[in-house]
């Protein structure tokens, strides 16, 4: 008895996996970020990497159209 | 063409065999007998012969540049060096599935030459198993990854071999990584079969023992080639990254390893049979999962080299057909086993052995449920995440350490009988001794945390126990545990000593400028482009002044026409205290500002060196086995 109850656990279990795997398939893997939308952005101030200037972000974002552009790699 | 005609015929009279085969012994499936065996000895060659040609094919193909093979076409160039022609006829999907095959009836093959005194009922199913698991690899290469598969009209060239698999230790990583996975069908189906004629004995265990060492030793160095070359490729400067597909090949080889130990239990007191069955099955339904993570797409990862979810779908239905039908064999069957009542100790060989065996369980239930976690959490709440070395170095260093301590004192126990508790007290206070050298040594460099004490401390421990065991002269020797054990203790030692040691600058540099990390001085003296036969080097040139060494640096960026891509050649200085590793990336094309990391990486070398030398102690039992 012990035995078929450990059996149809192991069944069940497997199912499960078998369901999620088989809609992992349909899903694709390519990372596309999130919208992210009325965020207010932090003011911060930094150096520009080739001529050393001191930029603000004030001055960069001044109007809307701007691109934040998230680098991810793995 | 020729060539393309003959692999492909080759490969369906492969699968013809099999069917014959397969209905052959069902047919005869209530008078095995000996007069079968000539028969399906030559059946079981011809089906080896055919797959052999078909792969010899698909090899000359790529070395006459034969473009009417789509394989070919995708994966190759007339530029190609013929050493990477020949090594990309696995350096893809197609072929990499052929040469599974191609393992696969090596396998039985082998197994049917060396399995003489079994039954010729547990032999016979093996073989059903192993043909099932055959006519399901023939069918998925046939249908959907047909390595001969052509394309109209001929193209004048090919589109070449992705350049980071343009590498001698990539080239020889596959066949090696393979023979490991692919062979533990045979452990799989002789157990299952076994199992189902009752035959699951020390006779038993001594016989599939071999194919245990056999597929542990490939596995083992599969994956430390693979493991060297994303070192020095990859340029990311560590042995280990937690990335899929190399968990994915450690899974099968921590139960692989938890198998052998098994094994060698039931060999000697006949017991642990349930355990043993379970971890054969486990271990080659990990290879095949490894598979279907890595080939249908479902997983993002460097490693990933087929992302086709049609593909994916064959696997998985016959991975799971796989699993399925093996608990059903196994709970049909398991009531049957008759394990030999040996009631042991606590402080003996069997309950260390078993108790390992548990820690290296939960070490794969770790990794698996890393691995697989993301594309739970995916399916399920559609929230993409990766799960890195932090959540697999937390949930597993924890229980390294007693872990270790099991290692140590296991080997100086006793079979069934415990040993006396007054006599091992020496070992006891050693282990405290090693527990305040750890902290003296953690302490001195800064990083005298309680977890890293504990884990130099029992690795220290391992060590020096081992060592003591492998120079100790006693009447029963077991060479090839003390060697692979001591091998094991340098490796995590020396992981330990370089994870703690270890120190890296990032940073940007141009031509003439320098920067200092810690006593060293690193300048960027020049650049100088090359173009080569495929590709256009860009070599920068570092000088590393260390006290009063200089050392010069090489490092390369390769740019590559065919197909073009970008790669960086990391430059390694080696000696036998650590490795210097210093690798640069193109910021902009203009090649001003490069992105410079400069890694000092302690005993580097005696990672890889210890992994041989778990390798040799393996191979010492089955040669020494063999001269028996």
């Amino acid at each position: 008895m012990k035995n078929k109850l450990l059996g149809l656990l192991a069944i069940l279990f497997f199912l499960f996996s078998f369901v999620i795997f088989f809609k992992g398939l349909d899903k694709p893997t390519i990372y596309t970020p999130e919208l992210q939308k009325n965020i207010s952005l932090t003011n911060f101030e930094a150096k520009e990497f080739f001529s050393d200037q001191k930029i603000n972000s004030n001055e960069l974002f001044t109007k809307s159209n701007f691109y934040l552009v998230n680098i991810w790699s793995s | 063409m020729i060539f393309n005609f003959i692999g492909n015929y080759s490969l369906l009279l492969s699968l013809i065999t099999s069917l014959s085969l397969l209905v052959i012994i069902l047919i005869n499936i209530k008078s095995l007998d000996d007069k079968l065996d000539y028969k399906i000895k030559n059946l079981i060659f011809f089906q080896f012969f055919f797959v052999l040609v078909s792969f010899l094919s698909l090899i000359i193909l790529f070395i006459i540049s034969e473009f009417s093979n789509l394989t070919v076409y995708n994966n190759s160039h007339t530029t190609k060096p013929l050493f990477y022609k020949i090594s990309g006829t696995w350096g893809n999907h197609e072929g990499s599935l052929l040469l599974w095959l191609l393992i696969l009836t090596f396998s039985i093959f082998l197994y049917f030459l060396f399995a003489k005194k079994r039954s010729n009922n547990e032999k016979f199913y093996t073989i059903i198993i192993q043909q099932i698991i055959i006519i399901g690899f023939s069918i998925f290469t046939i249908k959907t990854s047909n390595p001969f598969d052509l394309i109209n009209p001929t193209p004048l060239n090919g589109l070449g071999l992705n350049p980071i698999l343009q590498d001698p230790i990539l080239a020889v990583h596959p066949p090696i990584l393979y023979l490991g996975y692919v062979s533990t069908s045979i452990i799989f189906a002789s157990s299952l079969a076994s199992l189902m004629v009752s035959k699951v004995d020390n006779n038993w265990a001594k016989h599939i023992k071999n194919w245990v060492f056999f597929s542990w030793i490939f596995l083992t160095a599969g994956i430390l080639l693979g493991s060297i070359w994303a070192y020095y490729e990859l340029g990311w400067g560590g042995f280990w990254f937690w990335d899929p597909v190399e968990n994915v090949s450690l899974m099968p080889w921590l139960s692989l390893t938890a198998l052998i130990h098994c094994i060698l239990v039931l060999e000697k007191r006949d017991t642990l049979k349930s355990w043993s069955i379970i971890l054969s099955i486990s271990t080659f339904t990990l290879s095949v999962c490894g598979t279907f993570l890595v080939r249908s797409g479902i997983l993002n990862s460097v490693h990933t080299f087929a992302n086709d979810p049609d593909r994916g779908l064959y696997i998985l239905i016959f991975l799971f057909f796989l699993i399925f039908a093996s608990i059903i064999i196994f709970f049909i069957y398991e009531n049957k086993l008759k394990n030999t009542k040996v009631a042991f100790g606590i402080l003996t060989k069997e309950s260390s052995i078993l108790m390992n065996n548990w820690f290296v369980m939960y070490f794969l239930a770790v990794i698996l449920v890393g691995t697989i976690y993301p594309i739970f959490l995916e399916v399920i709440s559609n929230h993409k995440i990766s799960v890195g070395p932090p959540f697999f170095n937390k949930l597993i260093i924890p229980f390294l350490i007693p872990f270790l301590i099991f290692m140590s004192i296991g080997p100086n126990f006793n079979w069934i009988k415990n040993v006396k508790f007054k006599n091992k007290i020496p070992l006891i206070f050693f282990l405290i001794l090693n527990i305040i050298i750890a902290f003296l040594i953690l302490k001195n460099i800064g990083e005298a945390k309680l977890n890293l004490t504990l884990l130099l401390a029992a690795s220290i421990y391992l060590f020096f126990t081992t060592f003591k065991d492998l120079i100790k002269k006693t009447k029963f020797k077991n060479y090839s545990q003390q060697i692979s054990h001591f091998g094991f203790a340098l490796l995590i030692l020396s992981i330990v000593m370089n994870a703690v040691l270890s120190r890296e600058i990032t940073t940007n540099l141009k031509v003439g400028e320098e920067i200092n990390f810690n006593d060293n001085k690193i300048k960027f003296e020049n650049i100088e482009i090359n173009d080569v036969k495929n590709y256009k080097k860009l070599t920068a040139f570092f000088t590393i002044q260390e006290n009063s060494s200089n050392f010069l640096f090489k490092p390369e960026i390769r740019i590559y026409n065919q197909p073009v891509i970008i790669t960086s050649e990391a430059d390694i200085k080696t000696n036998i205290f650590m490795d210097r590793f210093l690798v640069i990336n193109l910021i902009k094309e203009d090649y001003e500002y490069f992105n410079v990391r400069y890694q000092e990486k302690p005993l580097m070398i005696w990672i890889w060196l210890s992994v041989l030398l778990i390798i040799f102690g393996g191979l010492s039992n089955l040669l020494i086995k063999n001269e028996k």
